[in-house]
């Protein structure tokens, strides 16, 4: 805990402490999800929260925002402190008040998050109705043209079923940004593209949170993304963070078996696929997620010790890892 | 054949709804039972011996000659019992639990029938002196027996026309629906009356035109269900891995449809009930002296000053209804939580 | 003549879906989803095919095992000429030619045991039950999986293993050519790698011919041998895989090589400019003339045909000698 204190700095824009969540499982029983998840995000800084399925990483980011499904979920412990404010311990009302204005999100599915009888234009004044309707529309024509959209008009007038994956999705983010929030949370907001248009959105992600400010929490399975536009990362897996480190030092340096092994069963650059590294077994289920390391069963060099619940230490500047042989 | 976990799933979530279980018991017990009025209910003696002489009234025929009478009709028990005890015969007899007939009407009460709640009719006579509470287990097991039948074949039916039709789709399926749109506007009502009026009121005669009319909305389930199943990707591989169709329509697709199935029966099971009531209660329905709750209903309105008719089939019709809808609440929650959003 | 070594062979396939309009239904137009589309398996051959989205590798995978019907082209099965509008020559063709889905949690019906799964096709296909269960244990044991697995449902596996199974289901049917339509796709990272090798083993004991459809491109590059590109529905590049990140030449293969972030560069991606054109309205002339970075005037006036560069590399662009 003493090493976690040194780098706690107070100017963050979002810091995340022990933060767990559990859903209700099978015969009403809680199910921790997640367990302990610590980061934070610096302002304007893209941190990516990075890990495979199950690792609770989209969990924590709903949670973030009251997102989270009731009655099936709970937060047991955690705080989320964000401009002085413990956004966990919020009532649903209150969060209303902070999420779109200070706090924006976008989906993985933009089809999913538009209203699909409204035109483009229309929803997009929703998420400025505080302001007149001049007002607004110029804001949002200005964001639209910087979004890289030739003809801004066609657009607007548009439904969302008349509008591309690519292009709906950067209507999203159009829409996340024009309150100019303090952070945006991006849940795996390409995944659903194509690689080309996959180079767009991303591009335009990064250079608008540049102009306005606004920090970005990127949630990804997608290791190529995180080198290419974050700043710091997070590594899940199965419910807790296991590594965190600055982009450059994970790719160089990963301390922890898991992302080691992450890296090496990726297969870039290889003319063979003999050369890939899998990770032997597979993720394991929260409900057999139990005290210890819960990556033990995969892990090559894993021993007794690792039966007991890992702790997490630093190891260089904001380098931390949840394992016991990482130093 | 192994029930596949999905469906051991579903069954525990059912069980563990106790409203739901227990009333499903309770209609099971109570129909089960029904189905063995003849012999629970029946003013004729199990087993009887008359003068050293052992008789099954309940099971078989004996007619009034048998016991010294005059005529070749049935003996009346209760009055040769009443006879044999003044004459000092020897004579004794197991009678069924409930000792009455719902069919055999007993004037001899005070004044003239319907007969108030006594010792003898527990909840009284209908209006024409026929036991209350013969008369209600009898009905319940007729109209219990009716929409059974009528539920089991219009979900036969419905199932069948709607998978067809969603699996094949395009053109056929188009066809189909207009014809089912014309047929489900004709008049249910008007038909039934003019085919009773002229082939009389027979009960699976009714069953017949019933089904008839009953089969279209769960096809309309099943066409939904099978044309959205026929895409699933493991329906795909079927199709390549080079099963037949009418395979991948039973085998594949069918047992992942039946929700709508299981969750619709009860709630169909309420309408034949109340279909069959109501048609009693108009007199299109079976033909009298037929116990139905549906004609003790329109006694029980006409004979208000005697309300024991109409509050005990009223009872007993909303009690036979209410089970039926905790089921099918408890069947619908169990093949479909929504409310309390499990981490699956 | 027949090419022993070919195992399957398409040439000239279109696949067109019909759009209806109007109150009757009627055809009014066609959704050209594949056009011209020509290819030559080799036993023990892996060739990928990528493209992104409307690029027509899917109605491709769907036509190459009989779910389409085939505007035109025809079929070649170990050098025999089939018809491919005849369900004849798909009953035929079941035992040879065979799909793995691309998501492993919909490609098994949940109501079925491994067994019914794996065994039930055999059966479909007039495989003996006899000879059927000693099929079914080998492809087990193949994919790695175990007997007592066979009680099981799917739900108890992971998604890596039910992409096993859907490879398992194939290899008992003794296919000989696997269209792998995405195959990793829905996986988890640490877990695709696993499929891959999987395919690589097959080929190389069994002599499996693969079709890997594919969006990504560094599993393409590690798993296949050659790669055919595709873009609206047609053809833009062939080319060795080996090559293809270093030497590709249309501009389409070159912006989608660009367009890949990758772990090791700090290289920005290349963004394409304009959105992917419908494609019910195709722009006239090369299809990708609305957006490649290279287009001339010359570009609209008539589709050009695929050049044979050099032996292993066909484009479908005439420019790329002075584009260099």
């Amino acid at each position: 805990m003493s090493d976690l204190c040194a780098s706690v700095n107070p100017q963050d824009l979002l810091r995340v402490e022990n933060m767990s969540v559990a859903f209700r499982g099978q015969a009403n029983a809680w199910l921790a999800v997640t367990e302990e998840v610590n980061f934070s995000i610096a302002p304007s800084e893209v941190f990516a929260l990075v890990g495979e399925s199950g690792c609770g990483k989209s969990v924590t980011a709903m949670g973030l925002l009251g997102l989270l499904p009731r009655p099936g979920s709970k937060i047991l412990q955690g705080h989320a402190w964000f401009e002085g404010v413990d956004l966990l311990a919020l009532s649903a009302s209150e969060l209303v008040k902070w999420r779109g204005a200070k706090i924006s999100m976008i989906f993985q599915e933009p089809a999913l998050a538009l209203n699909p009888v409204r035109t483009m234009q229309s929803q997009l004044r929703e998420a400025l109705r505080q302001l007149p309707k001049a007002e607004a529309d110029v804001r949002i024509e200005a964001l639209m043209k910087r979004a890289g959209f030739a003809d801004v008009a066609r657009v607007l007038r548009s439904y969302p079923h008349e509008l591309s994956g690519g292009m709906m999705q950067r209507v999203m983010i159009v829409m996340a940004l024009l309150t100019k929030p303090r952070l945006l949370i991006a849940d795996e907001p390409t995944t659903a593209l194509d690689v080309t248009v996959q180079a767009q959105v991303m591009s335009l992600l990064q250079e608008l949170c540049r102009e306005t400010s606004t920090g970005l929490l990127l949630i990804t399975h997608n290791l190529g993304l995180v080198a290419h536009y974050a700043d710091r990362v997070g590594v899940m897996y199965a419910g807790r963070m296991v590594e965190s480190a600055p982009v450059q030092r994970l790719l160089e340096n990963p301390r922890h078996p898991y992302s080691q092994g992450l890296l090496r069963a990726v297969p870039e650059g290889l003319d063979s696929v003999e050369k890939l590294a899998p990770i032997p077994g597979s993720v394991p289920r929260p409900q057999e997620f139990d005290q210890g390391c819960r990556f033990r069963n995969r892990c090559p060099i894993a021993k007794e010790i690792c039966a007991r619940k890992p702790t997490l230490r630093s190891i260089g500047e904001h380098h931390t890892v949840a394992c016991e042989f990482a130093t | 054949m192994k029930i596949s976990a999905i469906t051991q799933e579903r069954i525990r979530r059912f069980r563990a709804n106790k409203l739901a279980w227990w009333s499903l018991w309770v209609l099971l017990g109570a129909y089960l039972l029904s189905l063995l009025s003849p012999w629970l209910v029946n003013d004729r003696p199990l087993v009887m011996s008359y003068q050293g002489r052992l008789a099954f009234p309940a099971f078989v025929f004996y007619p009034e000659s048998n016991f010294g009478g005059r005529y070749e009709t049935e003996a009346d028990y209760k009055l040769l019992l009443e006879e044999a005890l003044t004459q000092g015969k020897s004579v004794w007899t197991i009678m069924p639990p409930i000792p009455q007939d719902p069919l055999r009407a007993r004037l001899d009460g005070d004044g003239t029938p319907p007969y108030a709640p006594s010792r003898e009719h527990w909840l009284g006579t209908d209006a024409h002196g026929r036991d209350l509470l013969a008369r209600l287990i009898h009905g319940f097991r007729i109209c219990m027996s009716f929409s059974l039948l009528l539920t089991l074949l219009s979900t036969i039916l419905g199932v069948l026309i709607g998978a067809i039709q969603g699996y094949l789709g395009g053109k056929f399926d188009i066809f189909a629906q207009r014809v089912i749109e014309v047929w489900s506007s004709l008049p249910f009502l008007y038909v039934v009356i003019l085919i009773a009026a002229l082939y009389g009121h027979g009960f699976w005669l009714l069953v017949g035109i019933m089904t008839v009319f009953s089969w279209i909305g769960l096809s309309y389930f099943m066409r939904g269900e099978f044309l959205r199943l026929r895409d699933v990707t493991y329906v795909k591989a079927a199709r390549v891995l080079g099963y037949s169709h009418w395979h991948i329509l039973v085998k594949e697709i069918l047992p992942n449809a039946l929700t709508p199935v299981v969750t619709l029966f009860p709630f169909a099971l309420i309408g034949g009930i109340s279909s069959l009531t109501s048609l009693d209660f108009l007199g299109f329905g079976l033909a009298p002296p037929t116990p139905s709750w549906g004609d003790l209903m329109s006694q029980g309105l006409s004979h208000l000053f005697a309300p024991w008719i109409a509050v005990s089939t009223v009872l007993a019709l909303f009690i036979t209804l209410l089970l039926a809808t905790f089921v099918g609440e408890g069947l619908r929650d169990a093949m479909d939580p929504k409310s309390g959003d499990r981490y699956e | 003549m027949k090419h022993t070594d070919e195992v399957l062979a398409v040439k000239d396939l279109s696949v067109w879906y019909p759009i209806q309009q109007g109150l009757l239904g009627r055809v009014q137009s066609h959704v050209k989803a594949l056009r011209h589309f020509d290819l030559s398996v080799k036993r023990g051959e892996i060739v990928a095919v990528v493209g992104e989205s409307g690029c027509g590798k899917t109605t491709l995978a769907s036509a190459l095992v009989g779910l389409r019907t085939w505007q035109t082209g025809e079929l070649f099965l170990d050098g025999e000429r089939l018809d491919p509008n005849n369900s004849a020559t798909w009953k035929r063709l079941r035992t040879s030619v065979q799909m793995v889905f691309q998501d492993p949690y919909g490609s098994l019906n949940p109501r079925q045991t491994l067994q019914e799964i794996l065994l039930g096709p055999l059966r479909a296909n007039g495989i003996g039950l006899v000879e059927g269960k000693v099929r079914v244990l080998e492809a087990l044991h193949q994919v790695g999986l175990t007997e007592s697995d066979l009680e099981k449902f799917p739900h108890a596996f992971s998604g890596g293993q039910r992409q096993r199974i859907g490879i398992a289901r194939a290899l008992a049917l003794r296919s000989k050519v696997l269209v792998c339509d995405e195959p990793t796709s829905a996986l988890d990272v640490s877990v695709q790698a696993q499929v891959l090798q999987l395919l690589q083993k097959l080929r190389q004991e069994l002599g499996l011919s693969i079709i890997l459809i594919s969006h990504d491109l560094s599993v393409v590059r590690a798993l296949a041998d050659r790669v055919v590109v595709m873009y609206l529905g047609s053809v833009v590049e062939i080319i060795p895989a080996q090559n293809l990140f270093a030497h590709a030449r249309h501009p389409y293969s070159q912006a989608l090589l660009a367009s890949v972030p990758t772990l090791n560069s700090r290289k920005t991606p290349q963004i394409l400019q304009g959105e992917i054109p419908s494609l019910t309205e195709l722009p006239p002339g090369c299809v990708f003339s609305s957006r490649c970075p290279h287009v001339r005037p010359e570009c609209s006036l008539q589709e050009p045909a695929l050049q044979e560069l050099s032996e292993a590399n066909l484009v479908r662009c005439p420019w790329t000698q002075e584009l260099g």
